[in-house]
């Protein structure tokens, strides 16, 4: 018989084997580097995009924010902090700020518990649920210049069907968009119902993730539907929420085609959000200075609650 | 009973947040003294309001930029954003972490802090009324790579050794094994591309400054700056025009839209 | 060297820098031979067959494919073929489209690729799916598929990563002697990794035994079963595993175990000292032989009775041991006993490395036996 094949000596450790065994490698630095080409070609048209459309425009609003500008566009006279201390002596931008938080608070709490409402009105096994998640979806399909010209002529004071809806119940008329405190409130209206697509759908889809089991295991045990809905529901989808919560709010910020359409910014600079003054300041008035260093607050402004929505937001949301 | 109750639910909501639409559409068949008599539904039902808004405004040219720029900013992002999640999810480098936190960093970079500068760059490029100025900015998008991302890590580790073995190049793995297999996640970046760019307003706004490339939401806003003291009929045929393809599109794509979606915000 | 080979020379990896997954691992694949690497769980056999693969690079060794050195060459230039665990079948596209993926890769023409798919499913008897796609087929059909995707390729080399550990027992056990026959029907050289040591004992013509990234022993399936070279391999090969015990060597050249003392079988053993005893389950008898030499008593514990064996459980000493006696035996639980063996049948290894001292071990052929 064959005696078995004796044992060699065993290096003792990888740096020994290294030292001993390891064969140079004979390729090139062509062809070592090649996964490096290879991203750096399949990356670079979204680097380049990033840098001149993202990198680029935030670094130099920055810059501009230190500049009085001419006619241009272009920096003629450095004047330091200058648009800073300016933006904050204002009472105009501080009312934009004001009018600001108020419409985010109008908007994303309300706009969220609609969209968490019908998400879980239509996550129920019905006969036709189909259409009404497709009927719930449809803003999504809605643009802001459409959605706004709607609820333009649905505001409207004579014309409108809202008026006449109030009036044939007997209630006084409204001045939806003339009065100073009514018309945030018809544009926060009218955003909710126009994010509502969006958000119902993120959660529908989060809804449906949850596993059936856990519903079946307390229903066996016993519990009811808004036992289950506190105890299941609402901690199961609690990242879908933190990121529909957060996304509400950067919409909010960002809204700007409905204030442009129903209100421009009036009655008396009621309804003039930061990014819609951004928008006078730099494209009517031709202020880029002044307008850079409002981009720059409400950066730094969406930066910081994002930041904050994460620390304290984040402890709360159970992934699975 | 429970089912009695979700009906109502369903309906009455279904109700109020499809009023608007339903709204919109009955409006824009109705003559002028329907309109001024605040009716719910045209009494006589008539197809002037389109006739006219087609004649007074270049809608339908306005319509075609809007086709041009959507299809075009979507094919666009979906390639670049696909090329890029290839990348993030197949050619490990070193510093490939460094550069995708790079890439999300652009999340927190919201529009309005660009867009003076990004406007000057347009012009500076000379893009100005150019379909290029509505498309090229939104190639690039961090969202779109990140939901590709999850999507290319589905596929299995082994086609891609399997792949290497049979000898295709990145590339040829690329196009012939990963496209393909995450067929569907392009579908649902594209209905959410061309649903966002089609309802584009601010930029378009800024960027053009005559009708050649306007789009149709621009469009839509001059009509009824134009028209609002003598005819809503025709400023809702003109929404309803507007709102018809995307209307469509989401009906068409909501379940698989629904689907990727959610992929992407949470997994 | 030929058309082919495969050559380790010091293949080593480690992933971390510090651990090793596979420890200077030295072996010659002939051209045409089946070879088996065959271990435990996280041993690194996958590692070592991806490295050959060239799908993981090396930290230190090299690698011969067809006698060149292949560390620098890549997967697809190295001449072989790949079946992998789930099959990795390309899902959107169709059986045939699967088959011919490669050939179409590598340009091959249109008249070979029909010839090879045609010649390749006559062999697998799977001419009738060739339009569906993947999803649609059994387990056992898409092994099929990813087996004809290997044979069309008609590379000289095929490497195998667990290809039946998704199969049910009987399909694996047809499997087995179908992989065994198409290799040796195409004349190829077949790695094939598995956990399963029944694979490795039946299929291959030598196979490795990997522990921790280590080689333990390299050999013929029944090498290793006679003569295993340490007392891991003892354990991993053979089911149930070989029985182990404490056991002392004094001046006399005499054995103690358990209070009973007997005869060391080869003088070369004659160290004093402690070693560990390895007897095999079937090499245990309940009555004594002309060959026996040795009894030792113990007590029963546990008896299942498979119909053509039993399996004893009992205890000996301090240790638990298995019998496997032929036919049908029964026990009370819990009574004494008396086992026989045949000391040439003992393995004695050292009680501290564990490797197995060099020496005569009785091997029975059956042929022998039947004389
Ligand atoms: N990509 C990797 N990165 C880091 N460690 C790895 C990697 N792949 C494998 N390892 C480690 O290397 C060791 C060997 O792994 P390997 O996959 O080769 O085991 P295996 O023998 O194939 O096991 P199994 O039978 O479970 O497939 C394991 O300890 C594993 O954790
Ligand atoms: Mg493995």
């Amino acid at each position: 018989m064959k005696q078995a094949e004796e044992l060699p000596h065993r290096v003792k450790s990888v740096q020994e084997a290294v030292e001993r065994y390891r064969v140079p490698s004979a390729k090139s630095v062509w062809q070592k580097s090649r996964n490096y080409r290879l991203a750096l070609l399949y990356l670079l048209p979204s680097l380049v995009l990033f840098g001149v459309f993202m990198f680029y425009p935030m670094i130099y609003s920055l810059y501009l924010s230190f500049f009085f500008t001419d006619a241009q566009g272009s920096p003629a006279l450095f004047v330091g902090l200058e648009n800073y201390a300016y933006l904050w002596e204002s009472a105009s931008f501080r009312r934009s700020v004001i009018v600001t938080l108020l419409f985010v608070a109008m908007t994303v709490p309300a706009g969220v518990v609609l969209a968490l409402f019908l998400a879980l009105i239509a996550n129920e096994k019905l006969r036709g649920i189909g259409f009404f998640r497709t009927i719930f979806a449809s803003t999504l399909g809605m643009s802001v210049a459409a959605s706004a010209v709607i609820w333009l002529f649905m505001f409207h004071p004579t014309a409108g069907i809202l008026n006449a809806m109030l009036l044939g119940l007997n209630l006084p008329a409204l001045s939806w968009l003339q009065d100073s405190t009514m018309a945030l409130v018809s544009i926060a209206i009218t955003t909710v119902w126009m994010n509502t697509g969006f958000s119902f759908l993120i959660l529908l889809g989060g809804l449906q993730n949850i596993d059936e089991h856990l519903y079946e295991s307390a229903r066996i045990d016993g519990a009811g539907y808004f036992y289950q809905l506190r105890r299941i529901t609402v901690p199961m989808l609690s990242p879908t929420l933190f990121f529909i919560i957060t996304i509400s709010f950067i919409n909010a910020f960002q809204s700007f085609g409905q204030v442009d359409i129903l209100t421009g910014g009036g009655p008396a600079e009621a309804t003039n959000l930061i990014i819609y003054s951004i928008y006078r300041e730099a494209f009517i008035y031709y202020q880029f200075g002044p307008a850079s260093a409002m981009a720059i607050v409400l950066f730094a402004a969406v930066l910081v609650l994002t930041l904050l929505q994460f620390k304290f937001g984040e402890r709360k949301v159970h992934y699975q | 009973m429970r089912k009695t109750i979700l009906y109502t639910l369903l309906s009455i909501a279904a109700l109020v947040m499809f009023f608007p639409i339903l709204y919109a559409f009955s409006v824009s068949f109705m003559t002028s003294e329907d309109i001024l008599n605040r009716q719910v539904i045209p009494s006589a039902p008539t197809l002037d309001n389109y006739r006219g808004v087609l004649e007074s405004v270049p809608i339908l040219h306005y319509l075609m930029n809007s086709f041009i720029v959507a299809s075009t900013a979507t094919l666009g992002m979906l390639i670049v954003s696909a090329l890029a999640a290839f990348i993030f999810a197949f050619i490990p480098f070193k510093g490939r972490q460094a550069v995708f936190l790079l890439f999300i960093s652009t999340l927190l970079i919201p529009w309005e802090a660009t867009m003076i500068p990004n406007f000057l760059t347009i012009q500076s490029l000379g893009w100005m009324n150019n379909y290029l100025a509505l498309t090229v900015p939104f190639f690039a998008l961090a969202f779109g790579t990140f939901l590709l991302r999850q999507h290319f890590k589905t596929v299995p580790h082994e086609l891609y050794e399997a792949a290497q073995v049979e000898g295709l190049s990145h590339f040829q793995f690329f196009y012939k094994v990963v496209v393909p297999y995450a067929k569907t996640s392009f579908v649902t970046l594209g209905i959410f591309g061309f649903l966002t760019t089609w309802n584009m307003y601010l930029w378009p706004l800024l960027v053009t400054t005559n009708d050649t490339v306007r789009t149709v939401q621009i469009g839509l806003r001059r009509l009824q700056a134009d028209e609002v003291a003598t005819n809503w009929g025709l400023v809702m045929a003109g929404v309803v025009l507007v709102i018809i393809p995307t209307l469509i599109l989401l009906a068409a794509g909501q379940k698989q839209l629904q689907k990727g979606l959610t992929k992407g915000a949470i997994k | 060297m030929a058309e082919g080979s495969v050559q380790l020379k010091h293949v080593t990896k480690s992933y971390n820098g510090e651990s090793f997954a596979v420890r200077d691992a030295e072996v010659t694949i002939e051209p045409g031979e089946f070879f088996v690497l065959v271990g435990p769980s996280g041993c690194g056999k996958s590692t070592m067959l991806r490295m050959i693969a060239g799908l993981e690079e090396l930290t230190a060794g090299e690698i011969y494919m067809h006698g060149e050195s292949a560390n620098d060459t890549a997967p697809s230039k190295r001449r072989l073929s790949m079946v992998f665990q789930n099959y990795a079948l390309y899902p959107h596209l169709s059986v045939e489209e699967n088959i011919l993926f490669g050939l179409k890769v590598r340009k091959i023409s249109k008249q070979e690729q029909k010839k090879r798919c045609l010649e390749a499913c006559d062999m697998l008897g799977m001419t009738d799916y060739l339009k569906r796609k993947p999803r649609e087929l059994s387990g056992g059909q898409r092994q099929r598929v990813a087996l004809a995707r290997a044979v069309v390729s008609e590379m000289p080399v095929c490497l195998m990563d667990e290809p039946l550990s998704n199969l049910d027992a009987k399909l694996r056990a047809q499997m087995r002697t179908e992989i065994r026959q198409l290799q040796q029907k195409l004349g190829i050289t077949m790695i094939y990794v598995t956990h399963d040591q029944v694979e490795a004992m039946t299929m291959g013509d030598r196979m490795m035994v990997l522990k921790d990234g280590e080689v333990q022993q390299i050999g013929r399936p029944l090498d290793l079963y006679n003569q295993p070279a340490n007392e891991f391999v003892a354990g991993f090969i053979g089911a149930p595993p070989m029985n182990l015990t404490e056991a002392v060597i004094d001046g006399a050249g005499e054995l103690h175990v358990h209070g009973t003392r007997g005869l060391l079988p080869d003088e070369r053993w004659n160290r004093p000292g402690k070693v560990r005893l390895g007897i095999r389950p079937e090499h245990l008898h309940l009555e004594p032989s002309a060959s026996t030499d040795w009894s030792l008593p113990v007590v029963i514990r546990t008896e299942e009775i498979l119909g053509n064996e039993t399996l004893l459980t009992m205890s000996a000493g301090p240790d638990r041991w298995k019998a496997k006696l032929p036919g049908q035996w029964d026990f009370k639980q819990e009574s004494e006993a008396t086992v026989y063996l045949n000391s040439a049948d003992l393995h004695v290894f050292h009680a501290e490395t564990g490797t197995a001292m060099p020496g005569q071990v009785n091997v029975q052929m059956q042929e022998e036996a039947s004389l």
